[in-house]
């Protein structure tokens, strides 16, 4: 050290040098921090908001899964955890995109602004795919059917398709909108996702066939569970914040077609919830008994696909001969 | 299978005796009907679940 002029002022030139250099090439780094310290996120500073979904759900579903089917989970941990990293890297990308496409107004979108929050999703996007693309290079399963990458690009291509659907949805009346189709666009965007996370967690640890099967299938149970306890609580929030909210944000205003939405219009209220003055229910104690009947209704269509998932869970634990592990089961909802 | 529960539990919330057989024996409904007993235990359990429960569950106010 140079206790005399100090050793910063000696490599200043150099300092500025490595940061230009840094700067250029990710420049996008600050901005990523940002995005993947949004609430819900792994890099997340507060508790999730939910208490059944836990921060960086994206990164430990794919942990958990791994984990537990890797049969020498030492020395796959390297690997598990770069493969939970890329997840979380593109699922993250895909939720900003969302934000995007449907005109919510998160703190980091009013934070970073439209040009700079769809251009980081972008980057973010891009290294997860390059760690999957890495983890293929040194896998020493890698059979082309087991590749990371060819399992993210068809799912991710289904998931698209899906969140398609659900866009091209907004535009059709709620009026006669089947909620069989409903759980159909459910299962392609976040099924499909949720499956993808599993069916790449298996792979990476080279897990049989009939394993790998039957957790891409709980996967699918899972996402669509979860989405339909989102949709669920997103109409919630909305009607019980009705005046307060941003209600031109909601699913309702933007006319998603979601399980509990389009129940809703099937029922005695006959879509009352299309202004923020019928949203209000205090005492209005027949409509509020009403909303409260259809929302059971819709909690019931997550349930069974929360059992669907454990049981076929029942059905992989004996094949792997070990219970899943608590966090697993949590992970995946099963005990809920 | 989500539209067949709650198709379930609408027709269960106007008639007490499907309810009650519902939250009774839910694998026995699904005999008697020749409905799938996942279909049968979710609607029994959705139903079992009071506003003060969902509110718990943090899906209700």
């Amino acid at each position: 050290m140079d206790s005399g002029g100090g050793a910063s002022g000696l490599f200043a030139t150099e300092q500025a040098s490595l940061r230009d250099e840094l700067q250029a090439w990710l420049a996008w780094g600050a901005d990523a921090g940002v995005l993947l310290a949004a609430p819900g996120k792994l890099l997340a500073s507060t508790p999730s908001a939910s208490t059944r979904v836990p921060a960086g759900f994206w990164a430990l579903l794919p942990l958990s899964v791994a984990s537990y089917c890797s049969d020498s989970p030492r020395e796959d941990g390297p690997r598990i955890r770069r493969l939970a990293v890329a997840c979380e890297l593109l699922l993250c990308a895909l939720d900003y995109y969302d934000e995007i496409e449907d005109n919510d107004a998160s703190r980091a979108r009013r934070q970073l602004g439209d040009g700079r929050l769809l251009n980081c999703a972008s980057a973010l996007y891009q290294e997860g795919l390059l760690a999957l693309a890495e983890l293929d290079d040194t896998s020493r399963l890698s059979t082309p059917s087991a590749r990371l990458s060819s399992i993210a690009s068809e799912e991710l291509r289904r998931a698209m398709s899906g969140q398609h659907l659900d866009l091209l949805a907004e535009q059709r009346p709620l009026d006669g909108f089947d909620s069989a189709e409903c759980i159909a666009i459910a299962q392609a965007k976040s099924g499909t996702l949720c499956r993808m996370a599993c069916r790449l967690a298996t792979a990476l640890v080279g897990a049989p066939g009939e394993v790998t099967a039957l957790l891409a299938e709980i996967g699918t149970h899972t996402g669509i569970a979860s989405q339909i306890e989102n949709d669920i609580h997103d109409l919630e929030q909305t009607v019980t914040a009705a005046g307060t909210a941003p209600l031109e944000k909601s699913d309702l205003a933007r006319s998603k077609k979601t399980f509990p939405l389009v129940l809703l219009a099937r029922s005695a209220l006959q879509t009352p919830v299309s202004s923020a003055d019928t949203l209000v229910y205090e005492g209005q104690e027949q409509k509020l008994a009403v909303y409260r009947n259809v929302m059971q209704q819709a909690l019931g269509g997550a349930i069974v696909h929360r059992l669907a998932a454990g049981s076929l869970a029942e059905r992989l634990e004996q094949l792997r001969g070990a219970a899943a592990p608590r966090k697993l089961r949590a992970i995946l909802g099963l005990d809920a | 299978m989500a539209k067949e529960v709650a198709a379930l539990i609408e027709r269960a919330q106007g008639d007490s005796a499907l309810r009650q057989a519902l939250m009774r024996n839910p694998d026995q409904v699904a005999r008697d009907r020749d409905i799938p007993r996942l279909v049968t235990r979710a609607a029994a359990r959705a139903l079992g679940i009071t506003a003060v429960g969902l509110a718990a569950l943090g899906v209700w106010f």
